[in-house]
């Protein structure tokens, strides 16, 4: 009961306290998110930008203040990076690569209404399930979290790799190839282990590989473009018709089942450090895919299809903060930004947090996240007409903005030109992947576990020093068991379904 | 509508012009960065340029340049006009980098204007495994010769090195297993997956649940951890072991400005927000000039070169060039179409896009495999090594193509090949970036992209040249209001000034 106390404080501090006015907190948390929806919408710019950013900002805050701006800024991020990936297939932060699939198939039957509005809809429930799990779940999350070695981590990689089998089941020999060379790509740079150089040709902007975001972005927005301006009749300057109706609350209701257990899925999948919000969307909609009833309408824009991710993303914000606030450990590159920034503000997370002293402040940070995910469904709502009346623009004006944008975000990740061409040649490669019927997707999927992947594998190998450990490991051998069955499970139902037809 | 143009003309050239005036600074100076966004070092700067806005009319910019270890922010700054506008966050962790790395920056490259902080290092274990204490440590170790767990970020690092002399003292082997960072490394000790972790004093605060200080190298204990023992004190001879982090520029800055910059950074490290700062992060603040910080700077390098030798590290870095690289891939990719060629012409097949992708991506993994074979083999004792998994991978690459063609041979019939329509679109498009991104370092960013999007949407047919204007006016003054003045990207601009 002193948890429902503590929370009913935490609530009347969000109010006003003795140093605090009544609408700094409101007010604070509205600025949050609107920055947080911005550098979420830039393809380029993260939540960790976005936070390193608004740190100096803080400075002169109110301890409190600062907190649930930051928290703010974190949790509408990974909403922002749907919204563009639905309007123009560039997801704004890596998770929402697994909305695109859905999000921008319905919006290019123009109803990028319906699509934005569930995928709020989805991730606000997310966001509010992550918040709860965080308030009662989290000193028993944090015990499995620190149980996860590199033989766990290492299958976890293995196992989400597997989702592409399930994530395309037309091509799935051309998506395997696409996962191959995202993998192979990944190997480029500083090998973590040894230090030694691998494939740079003594190219120092090569020593850590290439930077994820502008592969990214070359891959979906350039990409994407280019394929679109093969396929379109320059003289005319076509324009389609978006309609920005919402979707029905109906449709939502629906899919309750669904978008919660993708919730949980992604508050739990966000809590263990350094596997976070991507993973959680991908193992998502391939778990959608897997029970749903109308498999073929995946990737057509299925509401299932953008339910599953979004809510996931939302929920696995709230799980990130989980090692940060119990353990002291930050699960993700944004997490750790705001332990640099907590610390400015004499606030150390870790147990510390939860004595009595404290708790007023962290109680106050899970209120604000209520009011936050709240306010954000408010503010969603009102922004979806904007983005539909963006993408309404003539296809030259929007592609051109895009692009401009496009390699601008590249340049802003590391301040580097070297990185605007990777975004470049990445586009190239990516549109002549596409147009010749091979996804990119699994190859993002790839690039990100990847590394995870390989430097896990050979620290358990160096730790242990046997091969066996992958399977003596409990957790590991569990999520090795999980990825079999994934690879497995869509070919034999594919084997029996044929049966059935040829009987008939 | 004219009128609104002009004055959008207007509000862009302005953001243009500069204001001139006789004294070092006249122009904000930049602090590079070697870290991403939100690093501790990172942090120190930008807690640096808030409180030098109180001593120098002129703001002070922090710029990220990571990558290479530093190799990037450290190229970046001997590369600038030596004129005083660019000095570099220089903290202990470059030494190691610009030893391991053949890339011709030197140490005497640089001006050492001051270091601010140091912090000693310690030796961090978790309070609830069996090994907690120096003591324990060594016992363990002694028993269980290259059992014990180390870990710490990366090979060859500041705290690998730590770790390296604190073996060698005590006598005792262990492994070392590297991570991509502190708190990963952290995380494993609290998770027990390892046994040490070798850091800064100030890992621990907030985690004392999970880690403990066994020791730390200082001669005399700290006010702040009263309780923790030196390395002296056990007996292993290590009293001055610190992580610093201070300020350098490029050699040749003339005198005005690096006294003007040493003054700067005096006021600064006096200044009582800056010490709340330092002090609230555990480190503590120090203030050494050029001669003591130099001392100190090359005091590490003579002893790190001893250490890296000890742990295997070759200091020339000639080794594992790939020979004929070129003409292998070349005859390789020569090879692979005319096979695919014949066999698919049997069938009366013609080279198509997808045949086209599988035989490159064959291509491509044979190569990798190629490029890998000549990686240094593992280390004795060790069956995986740098080349390992890009050979899997490669090998995994290769049999998924050849698959994919094996299946495009006896289903072709059922692909569609969509007949590529506007090639030439795509073609001038690429063309037109490739120039944007050429020219935007040459003529700066906001003309280039300027002009990029102007003729992007006449290649495109815009018609509408108002509308072509007016967006391209709003455009760029949408970016210069978020990247410039807001997030304050420092995007490229005219170097022919």
């Amino acid at each position: 009961m002193e948890l429902f106390s503590n929370l009913i404080d935490g609530f009347s501090a969000l109010g006003g306290t003795a140093t605090i006015a009544w609408w700094q907190p409101i007010l604070v948390i509205l600025i949050g998110i609107i920055v947080g929806i911005f550098v979420g919408v830039m393809p380029g710019l993260s939540a960790s930008t976005g936070l390193a950013l608004i740190v100096p900002f803080t400075f002169g805050m109110d301890p409190l203040i600062a907190i649930i701006l930051l928290a703010a800024v974190y949790t509408s991020a990974s909403y922002g990076g749907t919204i563009s990936a639905i309007a123009i297939n560039t997801p704004g932060t890596p998770a929402a690569v697994a909305v695109a699939f859905d999000g921008y198939a319905l919006t290019k039957k123009g109803e990028p209404g319906k699509a934005l509005g569930s995928s709020l809809f989805a991730n606000v429930i997310g966001g509010l399930t992550g918040s709860l799990v965080l308030i009662f779940f989290s000193v028993p999350l944090a015990k499995i979290a620190l149980k996860f070695g590199p033989a766990a981590f290492f299958s976890l990689a293995i196992f989400g790799l597997t989702i592409v089998s399930s994530m395309e089941s037309k091509n799935r020999i051309k998506a395997f190839v696409s996962t191959a060379i995202g993998l192979l790509l990944m190997t480029v740079g500083l090998d973590i282990i040894n230090g030694t150089p691998r494939f740079t040709f003594d190219r120092a902007e090569l020593f850590d590989g290439f930077t994820f975001i502008p592969a990214l972005i070359g891959l979906f927005a350039i990409g994407e473009i280019l394929l679109n301006i093969e396929n379109m009749q320059m003289a005319k300057t076509f324009k389609q018709k978006f309609s920005s109706k919402m979707p029905k609350f109906k449709e939502i209701w629906s899919l309750k089942g669904l978008i919660g257990k993708s919730s949980v899925i992604g508050a739990i999948v966000g809590a263990i450090p350094g596997a976070g919000a991507t993973i959680a969307a991908f193992i998502a909609y391939g778990e959608a895919k897997r029970t749903s009833k109308k498999k073929d309408d995946f990737g057509k824009g299925s509401l299932e299809g953008i339910t599953a991710p979004s809510s996931a993303a939302g929920a696995s914000a709230g799980g990130a903060l989980i090692p940060l606030l119990t353990l002291g450990i930050p699960g993700s590159a944004a997490t750790a930004v705001m332990i640099g920034a907590l610390a400015l503000h004499n606030i150390t997370p870790g147990p510390e947090l939860f004595k009595p002293e404290n708790s007023t402040l962290v109680y106050a940070l899970f209120a604000s996240l209520f009011v936050g995910n709240a306010l954000m469904l408010f503010i969603g709502y009102s922004g979806t007409r904007l983005w539909v009346k963006i993408i309404s623009a003539p296809k030259a004006v929007l592609f051109s903005i895009i692009m401009s944008i496009a390699l601008v975000g590249s340049y802003a990740v590391k301040n580097s030109m070297f990185d605007v061409f990777v975004c470049l040649g990445f586009g190239v490669f990516g549109w002549l992947l596409r147009r010749n019927g091979f996804p990119t997707a699994p190859m993002v999927l790839a690039m990100i576990l990847g590394k995870m992947a390989e430097t896990n594998f050979r620290q358990a190998l160096l730790a242990e020093g046997t091969w066996t450990v992958f399977f003596t490991d409990p957790i590991s051998l569990i999520l090795l068991i999980m990825a079999v069955l994934s690879i497995a499970y869509p070919l034999i139902s594919e084997k029996i379904k044929q049966k059935n037809k040829t009987k008939k | 509508m004219m009128k609104k143009i002009f004055l959008i003309i207007i509000i862009i050239l302005t953001t243009f012009s500069f204001v001139f005036s006789a004294n070092f600074p006249n122009k904000p100076i930049t602090i590079l960065v070697h870290t991403k966004p939100g690093g501790a070092v990172d942090l120190m700067a930008r807690t640096l340029a808030r409180v030098a806005d109180n001593y120098c009319e002129q703001p002070l910019v922090v710029v990220n340049k990571p990558g290479g270890g530093g190799i990037i922010a450290a190229s970046r700054l001997l590369n600038s006009k030596p004129d005083g506008y660019t000095i570099l966050a220089f903290p202990a962790t470059f030494i190691p980098t610009l030893q391991t790395t053949d890339i011709g920056i030197k140490l005497d490259d640089f001006k050492y204007l001051a270091c601010l902080t140091i912090s000693p290092e310690a030796i961090i274990t978790n309070p609830n495994s069996d090994i907690n204490s120096i003591e324990k440590i060594i016992s363990y170790a002694k028993e269980n010769p290259g059992k014990q767990k180390w870990c710490g970020p990366g090979t060859g690092s500041l705290d690998h090195l730590m770790g390296i002399k604190f073996w060698e003292k005590a006598g005792i082997k262990v492994k070392w297993i590297p991570y991509g960072g502190g708190s990963q490394a952290m995380g494993a000790v609290m998770g027990k997956h390892a046994d040490v972790y070798i850091g800064n004093p100030e890992d621990i605060l907030g985690r004392q649940d999970n880690l403990n200080i066994s020791a730390i190298s200082t001669e005399n204990r700290l006010e702040s951890f009263p309780k923790v023992p030196t390395l002296i004190e056990k007996g292993i001879d290590l009293p001055n072991e610190v992580m610093w982090r201070g300020f350098v520029l490029n050699k040749k800055t003339n005198d005005e400005a690096t006294k003007y910059l040493e003054d700067l950074l005096y006021k600064c490290s006096q200044d009582s927000i800056w010490k709340n700062y330092i002090t609230k992060t555990m480190v503590t603040p120090v203030f050494l000039r050029d001669n003591e910080f130099k001392k100190i700077v090359y005091k590490d390098v003579e002893s790190s070169r001893k250490y890296l030798e000890i742990a295997g590290f070759t200091l020339d870095k000639n080794a594992s060039k790939t020979p004929y690289l070129f003409t292998f891939i070349f005859s390789i990719l020569l090879i692979s179409f005319s096979i695919v060629y014949f066999i698919f012409k049997k069938k009366s097949i013609k080279l198509n896009g997808t045949i086209s992708i599988l035989t490159i991506s064959s291509v491509l993994a044979i190569s990798f495999f190629y490029i890998s074979s000549f990686f240094p083999a593992p280390r004795a004792g060790l069956f995986v090594g740098s080349a390992t998994i890009p050979k899997v991978w490669s090998i995994f690459l290769l049999l998924v193509s050849l698959i994919g063609l094996i299946l495009y041979y006896k289903n072709s019939a059922k692909e569609i090949t969509k007949k590529g329509e506007n090639i030439k679109n795509v073609i001038s498009l690429t063309f037109l970036i490739l120039i944007y991104i050429t020219l935007i370092p040459i003529i700066g960013f906001f003309i280039s992209t300027g002009l990029f999007l102007i003729s992007s949407m006449l290649i495109m047919k815009y018609k509408n040249y108002l509308n072509l204007l007016l967006t391209t006016a709003i455009v760029l003054l949408f970016m210069y209001i978020v990247f410039i003045k807001i997030l304050m990207v420092p995007l490229p601009t005219m170097s022919i000034f």
